[in-house]
């Protein structure tokens, strides 16, 4: 209900622009001059697609292990340990994630992981060339959001591999089953669904997240040729710009309309996940 | 094969000395009947024979459980190799959240018993539980779409196809219904000549019907054991007169 009612909100505040263009000109559009009255989504979208792109990249695999892990292997009073120091790594707020990465991830990917690729890979990868000195760019803020998203798909996903039955548990180590023959059988016959959503929601948090992205990302409108360059996430172009130069016409709808669509790439995402999620449900029972 | 030996077996929960100094002779191609009121200790003594136990953190065992004259909990020994050798039928039937045709073929998988025949062997277990016929159409069907009682036979199927040696029936019909709970029991009872079986009970009736030999527990303490006969007709201690007659427990 409340998806419903602020997506028809945005809607409504965003029909002036969409009167006047279509949807193919907005979402198609390369060129983004509100002054001349060119609003061109395209990115913005390819830029927040980028930057949650590499943060899943870093995030989901070392995530999940961890989260079966802490699970699985770690002791009682491990966990009681852990968990905590889970909980309050989420709960930090985005600003101190943000500016730990302009303190420390920004002079790290300029002063160490650039150079370093452009001496060994340098162009022999796609995506490695160095193009921005900055250090502020893509690879920036997908480490910093990669360290946002982990804990929380870590918390999921020791969530969901607690839920396994004791009793199935009991029932392969009986059988002989090594403890990760069990753990894997846990995985791909209970678990897989949870995890599946313990990796939607951190893309729906990674892809939403705005202030650390804004912080380390350059914000550039453009689309990036290598994994240094800076773009624009959708987010930071809402953050950045509402408020200011309201007098440009059609601007403020613009906008409306960019959070229109970072709700609906959210939505989608999130409904094409619980399709995939509840076809493995069935698939299992 | 398969004969067993507890020796100075105890074990604490935590705090709680849930079984004290249990000493036993367990023959082999026999069935050897636990009983014994709710919580005394009958189901910690048979998940401490194939070392279920320690998945518990609080738990700690002492003593020596000898299988075949190698004590199952000396420091370097396999944990796996010891529940392949001595497999266990759980209280609630539960099959894996897999096939019909997966949950018997999983054991044999992992310790590749398989080699190629796998379908024969799931053949050849489903047959001795009496399953076969009424599955063979639906192999590839998930197992917990059958009934609780097919269930608890698909269970003991897949025990079996892991080839152990001592069979643990942890009170495996209490979840049935009568019928199907009878058709469990003379499955035990068929497969005595081939395993020793170790069956958990509250039921004094079911251990009259299969067991060999009894062990009577009251509190964490062996009470009595001995040759089903003298057990019920003899029994040599008072607390087993008392509960024999149903004045405790």
């Amino acid at each position: 209900m409340v998806v419903v009612g602020v997506a028809a909100a945005l809607l409504l505040r965003s029909l002036p622009l969409l009167s006047t263009f279509s949807l193919f000109e907005l979402w198609g559009g390369q060129v983004w001059q509100p002054m001349r009255g060119l609003f061109g989504y395209a990115p913005f979208v390819a830029g927040s697609l980028w930057v949650t792109a590499v943060a899943m990249a870093v995030a989901v695999v070392p995530a999940v292990f961890s989260g079966i892990y802490l699970a699985e292997y770690v002791s009682e009073r491990g966990r009681g340990l852990l968990k905590p120091l889970l909980d309050l790594l989420v709960g930090i707020p985005s600003v101190v994630y943000g500016l730990w990465g302009i303190l420390f991830v920004v002079p790290l990917v300029r002063d160490w992981i650039g150079p370093w690729a452009e001496q060994t890979v340098g162009d022999g990868l796609p995506f490695w060339g160095r193009t921005s000195p900055s250090g502020y760019g893509l690879l920036s803020a997908g480490l910093v959001l990669g360290i946002m998203v982990f804990p929380l798909i870590v918390a999921v996903t020791e969530e969901v591999m607690r839920s396994v039955p004791r009793e199935m548990r009991e029932a392969l180590l009986s059988l002989g089953a090594t403890r990760w023959e069990t753990t894997k059988c846990s995985v791909r016959c209970v678990g897989l669904p949870g995890i599946l959503a313990a990796v939607v929601l951190g893309f729906s948090r990674a892809f939403g997240e705005t202030l650390a992205v804004m912080m380390t990302v350059g914000n550039v409108a453009q689309f990036p040729s290598t994994i240094f360059d800076p773009v624009y996430p959708l987010p930071a172009l809402i953050a950045n710009n509402y408020g200011e130069m309201m007098s440009v016409p059609l601007y403020e709808a613009a906008l409306m309309h960019a959070a229109l669509l970072l709700l609906g790439v959210v939505v989608v995402f999130n409904v094409g996940a619980r399709l995939v999620i509840e076809r493995l449900v069935r698939r299992i029972r | 094969m398969g004969a067993l030996s507890i020796r100075d077996l105890n074990v604490w929960y935590g705090k709680q000395h849930a079984l004290k100094q249990i000493n036993a002779e367990i023959a082999q191609n026999q069935i050897t009947a636990v009983i014994g009121p709710s919580g005394c200790g009958k189901s910690t003594l048979l998940k401490s024979l194939n070392r279920l136990l320690e998945l518990n953190e609080q738990v700690r065992v002492e003593g020596q459980v000898w299988l075949d004259g190698e004590d199952i909990y000396r420091r370097d020994r396999d944990v796996t190799e010891v529940r392949t050798r001595i497999g266990l039928l759980a209280q609630k039937p539960f099959p894996l959240p897999m096939s019909i045709y997966d949950n018997v073929a999983y054991g044999p998988r992992i310790h590749g018993l398989a080699r190629g025949n796998l379908d024969q062997i799931v053949r050849a277990q489903l047959e001795a539980v009496g399953l076969w016929a009424e599955v063979r159409d639906r192999l590839h069907s998930p197992a917990t779409r059958l009934s609780v009682g097919q269930q608890q036979r698909l269970c003991l199927a897949r025990t079996l196809a892991v080839e152990p040696e001592v069979l643990l029936c942890d009170e495996s019909t209490a979840s049935l219904d009568p019928i199907s709970a009878r058709g469990i029991e003379s499955l035990i009872r068929t497969l005595r000549d081939r395993y020793t079986i170790v069956l958990v009970t509250h039921d004094i009736d079911q251990a009259r019907r299969l067991a060999d030999a009894v062990l009577f527990m009251w509190l964490g303490e062996l009470v009595e054991y001995g040759p089903a006969q003298r057990f019920f007709e003899q029994p040599q201690e008072a607390l087993t007169q008392q509960y024999l007659t149903r004045e405790i427990g």
